[in-house]
């Protein structure tokens, strides 16, 4: 166990090490924040006296320890586009991300489960088919197509939900609903296969002959078992919106959160902030990874952890 | 049930309006065709409220409420109303004392004086005198300080109390537009501007004050009671941001906005009320006039006739601009040469003047960026297939923004660049510098007469002689077609019907102007 | 999806007789057979764009702007999709946009899967320390967030079809070589491999002769669910702008440049958006039924389809 946790632990100390060195080189060599902050135009001897107060005027590996140093403190030093602490901004947005994404996981899980296991008890019958191949559907959509067309027909049409920004509960739905759709349809996908698999197993089988009432079995031992790798597609997806994904989604409802935030240091050419982002999603990330190997041990004490 | 009964009645009530007033209202703002135009023309009958809360929506969220460090645009439609300036402008752009009793006087060449209004408070109760010009000077021009802003004020060396209610502003050389700068540069109070949460409580002389900021979600601002000056009906105005066109459209409609900016030329029609005036940003591309085939004249002059301006400006920006007349100034700026008409539309001279350059099938590199201004990357592309019409062969690249900064500033000048160039301070120097000047960081000319003539107007301090010098300027330009000069564009808002408002040339969203009715 | 592992002795009865099975299979599978007629459309109408397409798809007409599809008032059969902001004919644009779906998805199939099914079988066949580097990576990279990376990247880089196909396959090989793995892992099991190895086939040999056989079936099926995927992430990237850069055509840029038009033209963001959900759903149809057809264990389930990490991964 403790040798596991250390394992990762440097796993991660890696990837946050790599991760860093990859967005710091990229943008350093070829970005110049300078020129996208001023007007268009300043004059060079006031792009040049400006970049000398922002530090970018010193040697790149002298910037790179010097950021190395405070990174490893948490002071990214203040965002050039906000002039507040980046860290400070990152943490104002990241839980609007895990409220939009906790809120499309609730959305696809009370959606998908039920589903699959109707699914899953008649395979191949007329329910299944449709389901499985409305599964397809939704994994197909782009799903920047499909906020447009609900912003268009929810938002414009009936104008029954708030399209944009993030005040109330209700301004969530329509994001909610573009993230949870491909979530929803995996997790269909994934549970209809889980429990095929363990309705074959024989010990279902058996008590399938012990005349233990169908339903009871449905819902006691075999969901049960299909618990795990429902378990692991969420964590999955939280990952996946941490590491990018949201960015379309949060873009297209101008959903201020962390990928919104990504976008808008990019086209801003803020590198400070930019490094905030990444470094705590990635740390993020790993923490989530750890987090769901201890679970998985916790709900399945066979599970070795390696 | 409920919803078409709501519907329904709110029908009747909007035929009713239509049927007792015309219906759409015209006016003209100074420096260009201003109009708002929209469905419920109540303007003429209804009294103001007695007061009222409005939203507005910004294609973007302010990077701070420091009116001095950022340069903007949305930072400013908030700071705009919460402080003020030395001069202002009228809403046709004419420059005119603000917080300055009356027109500044030169005391020397490098020395302006102001004389300010008295009895005048910031909302945090500091006073407003001669010490907070001084501070607010010394602040902005602080290189430690490290204003974005610090190139409209690269002239001033300081500021001096001469008493309480008397202030000189000192120039490293003449300045003859200090004025103007002046009326681009925010007071700020001098002891709060001190305090490092300064940009979290702003606090000016403004008719607004500063209530709260929810990142990401809104700006708040109230009325000031004690303002100086006058002010509309509104008690409370909302900031919101959005930076999809469309979203802010959809957010209008369903009454969730008074004022949005940058409403898309074709939406107008869904706006309730709509406004569109003559804006600073005239989108152009700067032709290289020392390598390659546009070295030519002819080249250059058959580039200007190759494009049809007009069509450009009803079709695409949807009537929303007007052609500019051969200079990348307004009417309203300083220097503006009213004696220059545009390139006409001629795609046989220009095809002629190819053929005459020998310049049939050249390759011309046309290099645009993409969603940085309004409808940039279009633009790029309808002129691409205009020179295509011609004979030559244009070469059509969009770069993401960085990239296209590169090239837009680099020592390598591109055979043609798209830029909008834009002028806050509404006087030709800055633009000239940057863009007719062989140094200025834009430009791709080698005309060294060119560059001593606007060289001798940033001192000159005869105003007749520095505006005869940028008419001269500006004719040479357009005779050696050192740009192809397209459009002025409008800003164009959309508005809820219980709003009235007229836009200001300078782009400025002064809710102290704006009346809402009952 | 690794445990597919059949005798390769077991499946030659008869070229004929097996391709009229496989014909009849898919016939009788009518999601999977509208998966291919989806995926031999976007071939066909890629191949034949300049034959097919009604107008130049650069051709502007500023007088034109906006014109809606035929079956509305001021639509007409000359522009059948209706025209986009510039006067552009939309079906051309649509017809021309399918090249660089295909052209990215083919290529990005292409690079990842002969990377990631080089790496899987040194990984899976050699074992020992050369498995343990490779894992190692991959759980490393795994941890990596990968689109912010792409993004980062793609804002400095300019990007262009080709540094897309160059850039895609980071993130995508890795399904390729885990699965690779999983399929020699369990081949090498088998008791002809041991017993050829025994004999002292060489490895080369063994290779080719006992573990590629196996590996063709859910490879194809992957590559096909990872060319949806390759066209879902082109159309992402160039919808946030950090992808095909105007002039050139894609689905996804046309779809941003509708995006600020959804008042009054909602055609320009329907259609190139449907073309790419079709493609996609076509794509994933097909690899479903694939999988069915390929694996006998899926074939239980009749209709089992792309799950976890290799269903539909787009953005």
């Amino acid at each position: 166990m403790g040798r596991f946790l250390l394992k990762r632990i440097l796993q991660g100390a890696i990837v946050v090490i790599g991760v860093t060195v990859v967005v710091f080189v990229v943008t350093r060599l070829i970005g110049d924040p300078v020129r996208v902050m001023l007007p268009l135009e300043a004059t060079p001897e006031q792009r040049a006296a400006f970049a000398a107060q922002l530090g970018f005027d010193r040697p790149i590996y002298v910037q790179f320890f010097d950021f190395i140093g405070s990174a490893l403190r948490f002071d990214f030093g203040n965002s050039l586009w906000q002039d507040r602490p980046a860290l400070e901004i990152v943490l104002e947005a990241l839980p609007r991300t895990l409220l939009l994404v906790g809120a499309s996981m609730v959305l696809a899980v009370i959606i998908a489960i039920p589903l699959g296991i109707l699914t899953s008890l008649r395979p191949g019958g007329f329910l299944d088919r449709l389901l499985v191949t409305l599964s397809l559907t939704g994994l197909s959509m782009p799903n920047f197509w499909l906020g447009l067309l609900l912003i268009v027909i929810f938002g414009v049409q009936l104008q029954i939900f708030p399209i944009f920004g993030s005040g109330t509960l209700a301004h969530a739905v329509l994001p909610a609903v573009t993230f949870a759709l491909p979530s929803a349809a995996r997790l269909v996908m994934l549970t209809r296969s889980a429990m095929i698999d363990e309705l074959n197993k024989s010990y279902v089988q058996l008590v399938k002959a012990k005349n233990v009432p169908f339903r009871r079995l449905v819902g006691a031992h075999a969901f049960r078992n299909a618990a795990v790798p429902v378990m692991t597609m969420t964590g999955w997806e939280v990952i996946r919106a941490l590491a990018g994904y949201s960015v379309v989604v949060e873009t297209v409802f101008a959903w201020p959160g962390l990928g919104f935030l990504a976008i808008q240091s990019i086209t801003r050419q803020d590198l400070i902030l930019l490094q905030a982002i990444v470094f705590v999603v990635a740390l993020m990330i790993i923490t989530i990874n750890i987090l769901m190997d201890l679970a998985y041990k916790y709900i399945d004490p066979r599970i070795k952890l390696t | 049930m409920m919803r078409s009964k709501r519907e329904g009645l709110a029908l009747i009530v909007g035929l009713l309006l239509v049927a007792c007033s015309s219906g759409t209202v015209s006016t003209t703002a100074g420096g260009g065709p201003a109009t708002t135009s929209g469905g419920g023309g109540t303007q003429a009958t209804s009294p103001p409220a007695e007061s009222a809360d409005i939203t507005i929506i910004l294609a973007g969220e302010p990077t701070t409420l420091d009116p001095q460090i950022r340069d903007d645009g949305n930072e400013r439609a908030v700071s705009d109303n919460i402080y003020e300036t030395l001069m202002a402008r009228t809403p046709e752009g004419e420059l005119v004392p603000g917080l300055a009793s009356g027109e500044p006087t030169q005391v020397d060449d490098t020395t302006w004086q102001f004389t300010l209004q008295e009895g005048v408070t910031f909302h945090n109760g500091e006073p407003f005198n001669a010490e907070s010009v001084v501070a607010s000077v010394n602040r902005i021009i602080d290189p430690d300080f490290a204003s974005e802003q610090v190139s409209f004020f690269s002239t001033i060396s300081g500021a001096e109390a001469v008493d309480d209610t008397t202030v000189n502003i000192l120039t490293n050389e003449p300045d003859p537009i200090l004025p103007a700068r002046m009326y681009w540069m925010k007071m700020v109070p001098a002891t709060a501007s001190a305090d490092a949460a300064f940009a979290e409580n702003p606090s000016g002389t403004g008719p607004y004050r500063f209530v709260e900021w929810v990142r990401g979600d809104h700006v708040t601002l109230e009325a000031n009671p004690d303002y100086w000056g006058e002010s509309g009906n509104v008690s409370t105005v909302t900031y919101r941001f959005v930076p999809e066109a469309g979203t802010r459209l959809s957010a209008l409609i369903a009454g969730d906005a008074d004022v949005i900016t940058n409403l898309q030329p074709e939406d107008i029609g869904s706006a309730p009320q709509s406004a569109s005036v003559t804006g600073l940003e005239h989108p152009m591309l700067i032709i290289n006039t020392t390598e390659g085939a546009t070295a030519d004249v002819r080249v250059r002059q058959a580039m200007n006739l190759a494009v049809d301006k007009q069509a450009m400006a009803d079709e695409l920006f949807a009537g929303n601009a007007t052609v500019d007349q051969c200079q990348i100034l307004s009417e309203s700026f300083f220097g503006f040469n009213p004696d220059l008409e545009p390139y006409g539309y001629d795609p046989d001279a220009a095809r002629a003047l190819i053929a005459e350059a020998g310049a049939e099938g050249a390759t011309v590199e046309l290099i645009g960026t993409s969603g940085r201004w309004l409808k940039d990357r279009e633009v790029v592309e309808v002129v691409g297939n205009f020179l295509s019409e011609v004979g030559l062969v244009p070469e059509v690249q969009i770069f993401e923004f960085d990239e296209y900064l590169n090239r837009l500033f680099g020592d390598i000048r591109p055979p043609v660049i798209y830029v909008t160039s834009s002028n806050e301070l509404l006087d030709a120097d800055r633009q000239l510098s940057a863009y007719y000047h062989l140094d200025g960081i834009g430009a791709s000319n080698d005309d060294a007469e060119l560059a001593g003539w606007i060289d001798e107007a940033r001192s000159e301090t005869d105003v007749a002689a520095r505006e005869g010098l940028y008419h001269q300027a500006v004719q040479k330009a357009c005779d050696e077609a050192y740009f192809l000069f397209m459009l002025n564009i409008n800003d164009v808002y959309g508005m809820s019907e219980r709003l009235q408002w007229q836009p200001r040339v300078d782009a400025k969203i002064l809710v102290k102007e704006m009346t809402v009715s009952a | 999806m690794a445990q597919t592992v059949a005798a390769p002795g077991m499946a030659t009865p008869g070229i004929s007789r097996r391709f009229a099975s496989v014909v009849g299979e898919l016939w009788k599978d009518k999601a999977g057979f509208f998966g291919l007629i989806v995926m031999s459309s976007l071939i066909l109408v890629a191949l034949a764009a300049p034959l097919l397409a009604p107008h130049d798809p650069a051709a502007q007409s500023l007088s034109d702007r906006l014109v809606p599809p035929f079956w509305l008032e001021g639509g007409s059969l000359d522009h059948p999709l209706g025209t986009d902001n510039l006067g552009r004919d939309v079906l051309s644009r649509i017809i021309f946009g399918s090249r660089v779906s295909l052209i990215v998805g083919l290529g990005v199939v292409l690079i990842a899967g002969t990377v990631g099914t080089v790496l899987g079988l040194l990984a899976g066949y050699n074992g020992g320390r050369v498995d343990t580097v490779i894992m190692r990576w991959l759980d490393t990279q795994l941890a990596f967030p990968g689109l912010l990376l792409y993004l980062v990247i793609l804002s400095v880089v300019r990007p262009s079809l080709l540094v897309l196909i160059v850039i895609l396959p980071i993130n995508a090989w890795m399904v390729y070589a885990l699965l690779v793995r999983g399929v020699v892992l369990s081949a090498k099991e088998t008791p002809y491999v041991e017993a050829a190895e025994i004999v002292g086939a060489r490895p080369r040999r063994i290779i080719f002769r006992h573990i590629l056989p196996n590996l063709a079936a859910p490879l194809l099926t992957l590559a096909v669910l990872e060319f949806a995927s390759a066209i879902l992430a082109e159309a992402a990237l160039s919808f946030l702008g950090l992808g095909i850069q105007p002039p050139a055509m894609s689905w996804g840029l046309d779809v941003a440049i509708g995006r600020e038009y959804v008042f009054n033209a909602w055609w320009l963001v329907t259609f190139p958006g449907l073309a790419i959900a079709l493609t996609v759903l076509g794509a994933n149809l097909f690899a479903s039924w694939l999988r069915i057809v390929a694996d006998p264990h899926e074939r239980e389930k009749r209709f089992a389809a792309g799950l976890g990490s290799t269903g539909g991964r787009g953005a």
